[in-house]
């Protein structure tokens, strides 16, 4: 299989799950750029001892989880040189909700749902999007996250716990 | 929570391909040049270090033999010019 074809068969699948992550069209481009960097250089190194699909769900991920945890140390390191001198840097600034994947009457909602979302724990937020956007099993979910299907369950149930308690303090704020 | 069963799964933009060639094709430059900068860093240490240990060399000599010609054991034979 070559890399040309590995890209055809799983630049939707890259792609749109970049999007269930950050929800910004620019930032999943710019993930799904190096997911795919990633997978041509670790492409002779991957054993098959998993399916392909679940070894690029793993490897956009932890891409995504990287490209976040970049940005919030930006963020913060912005912050600290606010302090000291009286800048002021447009990048850094949070990215407005745009996923092409929801209906423009639901967007400010579904903006709402993944603000919570976002706020959940690394594993809890991939068991969320991976179960209830991507639709996939509990044995598939415990493959890509390399956890037992127990441990998955579990992992499901206290990410809706949390979101669930987010959603009803929101809602008791407003 | 059940918004989240109604998010649509998009095409990925076409332009993405070439990018990612792009990009591929940019880090193997790098790839290049970092180690092209690295053999020329070792290079340059190694040559320090042989002018370091020369010269070490040279300050060791007895002060009679400080001539270059001395230090490589060459005898000076004046006769052959007479």
């Amino acid at each position: 299989m070559n890399f040309k074809q590995i890209y055809i068969d799983h630049c939707d699948l890259v792609y749109n799950l970049c999007l269930q992550y950050l929800q910004n069209t620019e930032d999943a481009e710019e993930v799904t750029q190096d997911v795919f960097v990633k997978v041509n250089e670790a492409f002779d190194k991957f054993q098959h001892q998993s399916k392909i699909d679940t070894w690029i769900y793993r490897i956009t991920i932890n891409a995504c989880q990287d490209f976040i945890r970049f940005k919030n140390r930006k963020k913060r390191s912005v912050r600290l040189l606010s302090i000291f001198f009286d800048q002021h840097d447009t990048t850094s600034e949070p990215r407005h909700f745009d996923h092409p994947g929801v209906a423009l009457e639901q967007k400010e909602k579904v903006a709402r749902l993944f603000h919570q979302i976002n706020k959940l724990p690394e594993n809890q937020k991939s068991a969320i999007i991976l179960n209830k956007i991507e639709h996939k099993s509990i044995a598939d979910i415990a493959d890509i996250l390399e956890i037992s299907t127990k441990a998955a369950e579990s992992l499901i149930q206290r990410a809706k716990h949390n979101l669930l308690k987010f959603l009803s303090a929101n809602e008791g704020k407003t | 929570m059940h918004l989240l069963n109604q998010i649509a799964k998009v095409k990925a933009p076409e332009h993405l391909y070439a990018k990612i060639e792009q990009k591929m094709c940019r880090q193997k430059k790098e790839v290049f040049s970092s180690g092209v900068s690295i053999i020329l860093g070792i290079a340059a240490m190694l040559l320090v270090i042989l002018n370091i240990s020369i010269a070490t060399r040279y300050e060791q000599l007895p002060e009679k033999s400080h001539s270059l010609i001395q230090m490589m054991n060459l005898v000076q034979d004046d006769s052959i010019y007479k």
